[in-house]
């Protein structure tokens, strides 16, 4: 997978991210640290890494604050959604996702 | 920037520094362009053996600043980036959820804030080897009673850390009845 495929894929993955209820937005880090470049653009908050057919995706998030948020429950719908996205897109294994909440927004 | 676009900017960097070493070192007279061993390199080097004051002046200032540039650029480039801490919530075989300092910083606080009786809520959290602690500055109103504010926020903040992360933590609360910036100016970055 070259980086205009990585490119591509990290922003269906980053609107798949964004759909998930009590998502508000992506959040690349302080220095862009997860984001994902290629030719002609880049992504923040979602950064993939591919390797013998396999992803490694990392997706940072800003989380809508309510009393009742639950982040392992939200997180874990952010990977279900990025990894249903990924398998709808790409043949290669999704190995793992990492969530990060960056931030809390009300 | 991405990781080519900085192995481009260390290179151009590396070639300015030697560049501009070079001339410096040709300029002061530390280096004979005909030690060199590179006929190219001594071509382009001998007219700055040959200068006299004041283009020699120029030439050392001009060579001088941008040996200085060029290096303060390499540095940044080579310092690692500061990463904002992140506390683990879970982890699994399919990855890994954290949630970054400043995240659970603003949970913290919108936690203590929905205790009746608090205005406002500024924490900060530090993690060491006993565990992670927590102090947590309130604003609360004048009307309320500070010692059960006190622990009801405290509770707040203990039951909010052990749900997310599943971890205890030790808090540490500190009530005043003015507004939080009139005892402490926070910086703005």
């Amino acid at each position: 997978m070259d980086s205009t495929d990585r490119l591509e894929l990290a922003r269906f993955l980053g609107d798949a991210a964004i759909s998930v209820p009590g998502v508000v937005g992506l959040r690349g880090g302080r220095s862009g640290e997860v984001t994902e470049y290629g030719p002609g653009g880049r992504v923040s908050g979602v950064a993939v890494a591919a390797a013998a057919e396999r992803l490694q995706v990392t997706v940072s998030i800003a989380a809508r604050y309510s009393p009742d948020l639950d982040l392992a429950r939200l997180a874990g719908r952010v990977r279900r959604a990025v990894q249903r996205v990924a398998a709808e897109r790409v043949p290669d294994t999704v190995e793992r996702v990492d969530v990060v909440v960056a931030d809390l927004v009300t | 920037m991405n990781i080519l676009n900085r192995v481009l900017v260390i290179l151009f960097t590396l070639l300015v520094i030697a560049a501009s070493s070079l001339v410096l070192a040709v300029t002061l007279e530390l280096v004979a362009p005909q030690r060199l061993r590179v006929p190219l390199l001594s071509d382009v080097l001998e007219p700055f053996a040959e200068l006299q004051p004041p283009p020699q002046t120029v030439a050392i200032a001009i060579a001088a600043g941008l040996l200085v540039l060029a290096l303060v650029v390499l540095i940044a480039e080579l310092t690692p980036p500061a990463r904002d801490k992140k506390f683990t919530i879970k982890k699994d075989d399919l990855g890994r959820v954290t949630v970054s300092e400043n995240g659970l910083r603003r949970l913290v606080d919108r936690e203590a804030a929905l205790v009746p009786g608090v205005m406002e809520a500024r924490s900060e959290l530090y993690e060491s080897k006993q565990g992670l602690r927590v102090k947590s500055r309130v604003s609360v109103d004048p009307g309320s009673d500070a010692p059960q504010l006190t622990d009801q926020v405290r509770d707040r903040i203990k039951g909010a850390l052990e749900r997310h992360l599943g971890r205890v933590a030790e808090v540490a609360v500190d009530v005043q009845i003015e507004p939080l910036d009139r005892k402490k100016r926070r910086r703005v970055r």
